[in-house]
């Protein structure tokens, strides 16, 4: 019979403490780092939103409200007007739009006459030119191709007769959002396309093959095997550009700052008029508050349908 | 034994070299001047800034240019972290703003020390810098707007200078034609800071009204009237209305604009409203003589607004004599040889030579009143200026009648001033 050394077991639960540590201590850097750069402001943003305090007194700390800047926000009928364009107009126009027009050329990219050419590698590049293109510049140039009199667009419409004069698109109420929602699409459309063709290329042509022998037709082919296998990345397509578009300032600040009049306020728009215009930081953070609660209901929806899946 | 003596008294010079480079980058002052002018408009200030340099090997200035919308903001975030520039260009309207929250320099005891200039009375608009009798900001260039125009363009339609706002309209109807040529072009977007905002004060005030008032010492009311807004509105949107103005300036916001730059020169516009260095910039970029005239007179007066820019001290600054000296440097007639402005001081712009096309300024200059009126109120300026043009916006755009918009703006200057007293 042997009998174990008195320190051994002492030993033991400080190995076993390191081991359990050591995890802890692994992640701790990046925790670290999301506290200070995300958790620090959203709390002060947060706390921000309870005072009334002014622009030139970020340094101190405001006058403490509870909950009046939220009731202000919350009966302010601009905000409801601003929540209707921010979700319609700005959001779920443009994902339908994105998603409709991204399959569609998805499946034209992923067409095999592509590869056979060797034209892969040059339409995957072209349609990245959007993308790559700084928001800011996008919109500038849009902006100049939509000017009433020296715009390419209008001087198309008015060469081929279709319009007798050029349409002042940002300025009248019928046509500003359309035209925001050109720009937005366009810029944004290739992340669509890209991550659809990549989930496309990543279904087995097998099963292709076997539905073809099976008797399928292309149009079954797409509806029964494709679609039923590309609905995990779309889901998170639509729910990562959702949230990326309802809390978009950009497109309608660069290219209309929330006008004409206040036709297109959008929340993201009224926050920043708030803030920086009206000067009140409290009822500012309040609105980013507000908008933080509903993106926070979008990335519920989105973590069930990802663990959903898996 | 020759080649030894030279190597150490290479070495021993090298030595020496290196131990007084620091000590002289210690005493050489670098500072920072971040100022908002367009960067199309800076060349003559760079040139005041290199020749500031050339004479001050121990004070050297770097300029910085950012926007104009986000200076403010962006001196508000840094400020009370201890950062910022140590100089500032400054709109007139902001220096108050800025000093109730410690966020300049009293510059009280450096003027006492070494007054710019002729003296501190000598500065036009003083009291826009001035907070409880102390002075945070010093006034450096000034200007007016006036009507800016084509003579050739009036002359083929046989139209003089409009000398009134009714004149004005009788004047776009006759120098617009089917063409593409427009009578009047102006800034009619609804941004905050549109330049729309500046028009309507000139209409209200010369027609006697206007939004905000001290009616006695301490007490601020809305003076104008909801009839007056609407009229103002009716007016300018008469011009979209009858065709005589581009519906495409509903989305301009900046005079700087190349639709209204542009236009002028090409002869798409006949007439609209400058500052200098826009008119200037306009005259660069037209073949044609382009003239300046008054500001249109309303049943009242004739009037328009002291505008400018004032220089001031981070109250971070290590260096604020140094920062002084530079700012005395740039309020001093030398700066103004290269800087294409008109100085903010009365001694230096009676002796200045205005180009003749320029007389409009001259003119309108003597009838300039600052926005002090505003300035001083409970509310914000750009709180009023944001309300104003996105009303008439909404105007412009048919959204809301001139009725509907003016009772808005009427109903949410009541709660601003409401929320400011509180």
């Amino acid at each position: 019979m042997s009998v174990l050394p008195t320190s051994a077991p002492a030993e033991e639960p400080a190995h076993v403490w390191g081991k359990k540590l050591e995890p802890y201590l692994l992640v701790l850097p990046a925790m670290l780092i999301l506290a200070f750069f995300f958790a620090g402001p959203a709390i002060y943003n947060i706390a921000l939103a309870f005072q009334e305090l002014s622009l030139f007194d970020l340094g101190r700390e405001g006058r403490w409200v509870g909950f009046d800047n939220f009731a202000e926000v919350l009966t302010d009928p601009s905000t409801g007007q601003s929540l209707i364009n921010t979700t319609v107009w700005l959001t779920v126009v443009t994902v339908v739009l994105r998603l409709v027009l991204g399959l569609g050329l998805a499946l034209l990219l992923n067409a095999t006459v592509f590869s056979r050419w060797k034209l892969g590698w040059l339409v995957r590049s072209l349609i990245l030119v959007p993308w790559v293109t700084p928001p800011v510049v996008a919109v500038a140039a849009w902006k100049w191709l939509l000017d009433a009199r020296y715009g390419v667009v209008n001087q198309f419409l008015v060469g081929i007769g279709a319009i007798e004069q050029g349409i002042p698109f940002l300025a009248r109420t019928s046509t500003v959002w359309g035209a925001i929602e050109t720009m937005l699409i366009w810029r944004e459309l290739p992340f669509v396309v890209i991550t659809i063709l990549a989930a496309l290329q990543s279904i087995p042509s097998e099963l292709r093959e076997a539905a073809r022998i099976d008797g399928a037709n292309e149009f079954q082919i797409q509806t029964r095997i494709v679609l039923p296998l590309l609905k995990p990345v779309l889901a998170v397509i639509t729910l990562l550009t959702t949230i990326w578009t309802f809390n978009n300032f950009v497109y309608v600040w660069l290219a209309t700052r929330g006008g004409p009049g206040d036709y297109t306020q959008v929340l993201a728009t009224q926050m920043y008029t708030t803030s920086f215009v009206d000067y009140r930081m409290g009822a500012g953070a309040a609105v980013g508050v507000v908008m933080s609660l509903i993106m926070f209901a979008f990335a519920l929806i989105y973590f069930f349908v990802i663990f959903r899946e898996k | 034994m020759k080649n030894i003596a030279w190597r150490r008294a290479a070495l021993m010079s090298t030595c020496l070299v290196a131990l007084s480079a620091p000590s002289l980058a210690q005493d050489q002052v670098n500072l920072i001047f971040r100022q908002f002018d367009p960067p199309t408009e800076t060349a003559g200030l760079q040139s005041a800034i290199d020749a500031w340099n050339a004479n001050n090997a121990d004070i050297q200035v770097r300029m910085e240019t950012m926007a104009g919308g986000d200076t403010l903001a962006q001196l508000a975030r840094e400020v009370p972290a201890g950062a910022g520039p140590d100089i500032q260009h400054m709109a007139f309207v902001w220096t108050r703003d800025l000093a109730k929250s410690n966020l300049l320099l009293e510059l009280g005891p450096l003027i006492e020390a070494d007054a710019p200039g002729s003296g501190i009375d000598d500065f036009l608009a003083l009291e826009l810098a001035t907070l409880d009798g102390k002075i945070y900001g010093m006034p450096w260039s000034a200007d007016t707007f006036a009507m800016a125009y084509r003579p050739d363009l009036l002359e083929a339609a046989g139209v003089t200078h409009p000398d009134t706002w009714e004149e004005l309209t009788s004047a776009a109807q006759a120098l617009s034609n089917s063409d593409g040529q427009f009578g009047l072009c102006f800034p009619a977007g609804s941004s905050p800071d549109s330049g729309m905002w500046t028009l309507v004060n000139y209409y209200l005030w010369s027609n006697g009204s206007t939004l905000i008032d001290e009616t006695s010492p301490g007490v601020w009311e809305i003076t104008a009237t909801a009839a007056d807004i609407a009229a103002a509105m009716t007016y300018f949107n008469n011009f979209f209305a009858s065709g005589t103005a581009p519906e495409s300036l509903i989305t301009v916001n900046s005079w700087g604009d190349p639709e209204l730059i542009g236009g002028l020169g090409r002869g798409d516009c006949a007439i609209t409203f400058f500052p200098p260095q826009t008119f200037r910039a306009a005259q660069g970029q037209s073949e044609m003589p382009l003239l300046t005239g008054m500001i249109p007179a309303g049943s009242e007066k004739r009037i328009s607004h002291l505008g400018g820019r004032a220089l001031g001290i981070n109250p971070n600054t290590k260096h604020p004599k140094e920062a002084w000296a530079f700012v005395r440097y740039l309020l001093s007639p030398e700066t103004f040889k290269t800087y294409n402005q008109y100085p903010a001081q009365k001694s230096v712009l009676d002796v200045l030579d205005f180009p003749e096309n320029e007389q409009g300024y001259v003119d309108m200059l003597p009838q300039a009143q600052t926005f002090e009126r505003y300035i001083s109120s409970p509310i914000a300026v750009s709180s009023m200026t944001g309300l104003i043009n996105r009303e008439f916006g909404a105007v412009f755009s048919g959204q809301r009648s001139p009725e509907e918009a003016s009772q808005l703006v009427l109903d949410e200057l009541q709660t601003l001033l409401t929320r400011g007293k509180s």
